[in-house]
C-alpha cells in the first residue's frame, strides 16, 4: 500500500470516530434538553399548585372569619345585649324581689354566655389553620397532579384534629418532594398517598409503581431524599423506605405530634 | 527542512513520553478514588514501561516482550475500569480470558520476540466496543443527567476511543508496516498511532482534572 492509502485509511478511521462522538454528544444533549423541559413543567405545576393552595387557604380563612363574625354577632352579641337590658333594669328596680329575679336572669345568661364562648373557642381550636389548611393543601396538590395527566394520584386523607403548624408545613414539603421525585425520576403511572391522624399519631404512606431506586446507591442523596430525611428528623418522625423495580413506598410515622 | 520521516520520528518520541502528562495531572490534581485510582496506577505503570522500552530501543535490545506485557496491562486496566463504571464490580472471567488470549498470542500465535500486532488489534476493537457500550449505557440511564462537560468518565472514554480508532488501523496494517525492520516503525501508518496516543493522553489528563471538579 502506498502512503496515500495509509493516510486515507488512517484519517478516515479517526474522522469516523469523531463523527460517532459528535452524534453521541448531540443525542445526549437533546435528551438533556427534553428532560430539562419536563423538569420545568413539573416545577411550574408545583408553583401553580402552591399558589392555588395559598388562594384556597386564604379563601378558607375568609370563610372562617365570616363564620366567627356571624357567631359573635348573632349568638354572643345577642346574649350580651340581653345581659345589658337586664343589668339596666336592675339599676332602676328598687324591689328586692325584682332585683333577685333579674339577678337570677343575669346569672343564667352569664352562664349561657360563658358556655357559648367556650363552644366557639373549642370550634376555633378544631378549625385552626394548620389542620384545615394542610388537608386542603394536600388535596389540592393531588388534584393538580392528577389533572396534569403525568401520573394518577389516589389520595386518602383522614385528619380530623389540629396539626401543629410546623409539622403541617414540613409534611407538606415532604409530600411535594415525594411527588417531585416520582414525576422526575420514577417514571410511575400511579401513586397513592394516605394520611391518617389517629389519637396522637400521624401516619403518611406514599407509594408509587415506578422503577424504584437503590437506597444505597450514589443517586440516593441527589434525589431530594436527603431533604426528606432531614425534614422527618426536624419533626421527630420515623422514615421507612422500601424500593424495588416494582415501585417505592415511603412511610412516615409521627407519634405525639402535638 | 525536516523530512516526513523526521517529523514522524519526533511525534513518535513525544508519544513515548506523553503519558507523563496524565500521570502528572493524576498525581497532583485528580481525586484518588475508584475507578480513577486504578486508571492512574495503570498510567504510572504505562509510563514506566514506555521509558524502559525507550531505553532498550536506544541500546538496540529487542524489547518486544515489553509490548506484549504492555498490551495485556493496558486492556486489562481498561476492562476493569469500565467494569467498575458499567457494572459496579469487576468481571473476573473477562480478565481471565484477556490474560489467556495474550499469553496464547505471545507464545503460540505470534512470537514473543516479534511485535504483537494481533493482540493490539483485538485490544483496540475491544476498547472501541467497550467505549461505545459505555456511551449507550449513559444515554439510556434515565436516572443519570449529569452534563457531559462535567463527566470525567465521558471525557476519558473519548480519549480511549480516539486512541483506539487511530491505533486500530495502524495495528491492522501491522504485519505490513512492522515486518521486523526498524524503519517499519517510522512509516506513514504509524503516525496515526502516535498522534492518537498523544491526543488520548491530553484528553485523559483533562478527564483526571475534571474528577476534582465534581
Amino acid at each position: 500500500m502506498n502512503d496515500t492509502i495509509y493516510l486515507a485509511l488512517g484519517t478516515s478511521a479517526m474522522v469516523l470516530m469523531m463523527l460517532v462522538i459528535i452524534v453521541f454528544v448531540y443525542l445526549f444533549q437533546r435528551k438533556l434538553a427534553v428532560k430539562a423541559r419536563a423538569y420545568r413543567d413539573i416545577e411550574k405545576l408545583m408553583q401553580q399548585q402552591e399558589l392555588q393552595s395559598a388562594y384556597a387557604l386564604i379563601e378558607g380563612q375568609e370563610q372562617e372569619r365570616t363564620r366567627i363574625a356571624a357567631e359573635l354577632h348573632d349568638n354572643i352579641g345577642g346574649l350580651l345585649a340581653t345581659l345589658k337590658i337586664y343589668s339596666d333594669l336592675m339599676l332602676v328596680k328598687s324591689e328586692i324581689a325584682d332585683i333577685q329575679r333579674l339577678n337570677n336572669k343575669i346569672n343564667s345568661i352569664s352562664e349561657s354566655l360563658s358556655e357559648e364562648v367556650r363552644k366557639l373557642s373549642h370550634q376555633l381550636d378544631l378549625r385552626t389553620l394548620s389542620g384545615f389548611g394542610f388537608r386542603v393543601a394536600v388535596e389540592q396538590l393531588c388534584e393538580a397532579i392528577n389533572e396534569s395527566g403525568k401520573v394518577a394520584v389516589i389520595a386518602v386523607i383522614d385528619i380530623q384534629k389540629t396539626i401543629n403548624e410546623n409539622i403541617a408545613l414540613n409534611l407538606y414539603r415532604i409530600i411535594q418532594e415525594l411527588f417531585t421525585n416520582t414525576l422526575k425520576h420514577a417514571m410511575a403511572s400511579q401513586t397513592r398517598i394516605e394520611i391518617n391522624l389517629i389519637l396522637n399519631e400521624i401516619t403518611l404512606i406514599y407509594e408509587d409503581n415506578g422503577k424504584g431506586f437503590n437506597t444505597d446507591g450514589i443517586g440516593f442523596d441527589g434525589m431530594g431524599l436527603k431533604n426528606i430525611g432531614s425534614r422527618v428528623n426536624i419533626i421527630n418522625g420515623k422514615l421507612t423506605i422500601d424500593s424495588s423495580n416494582r415501585g417505592t413506598t415511603f412511610i412516615i410515622e409521627l407519634t405525639n405530634h402535638e | 527542512m525536516p523530512s516526513f520521516r523526521d517529523i514522524v520520528f519526533a511525534v513518535s518520541s513525544v508519544s513515548d513520553v506523553a503519558e507523563a502528562l496524565p500521570l502528572t495531572v493524576w498525581l497532583f490534581f485528580a481525586k484518588k478514588k475508584q475507578p480513577y485510582l486504578l486508571l492512574g496506577i495503570f498510567i504510572s505503570i504505562l509510563f514506566l514501561l514506555k521509558i524502559v522500552t525507550l531505553i532498550t530501543a536506544v541500546q538496540h535490545i529487542n524489547n518486544m516482550p515489553l509490548f506484549h506485557l504492555l498490551a495485556l496491562i493496558e486492556i486489562t486496566a481498561i476492562f476493569i475500569f469500565y467494569c467498575q463504571l458499567l457494572f459496579k464490580r469487576i468481571k473476573w472471567w473477562g480478565v481471565f480470558i484477556l490474560i489467556v488470549f495474550h499469553v496464547l498470542n505471545a507464545f503460540f500465535i505470534q512470537n514473543i520476540w516479534t511485535f504483537n500486532s494481533l493482540s493490539w488489534t483485538v485490544d483496540m476493537i475491544i476498547i472501541i466496543g467497550i467505549g461505545l457500550q459505555y456511551f449507550y449505557h449513559i444515554y439510556n440511564d434515565e436516572s443519570d443527567y449529569i452534563p457531559l462537560q462535567h463527566r470525567p468518565d465521558f471525557v476519558i472514554t473519548i480519549g480511549w476511543l480516539i486512541y483506539a480508532a487511530g491505533s486500530l488501523f495502524t495495528y491492522l496494517m501491522g504485519t505490513t508496516i512492522l515486518t521486523g525492520y526498524a524503519e517499519g516503525f517510522l512509516k506513514n501508518g504509524w503516525v496515526f498511532q502516535t498522534v492518537s496516543n498523544i491526543s488520548k493522553d491530553i484528553i485523559i489528563s483533562y478527564g483526571f482534572w475534571l474528577t476534582n471538579k465534581r
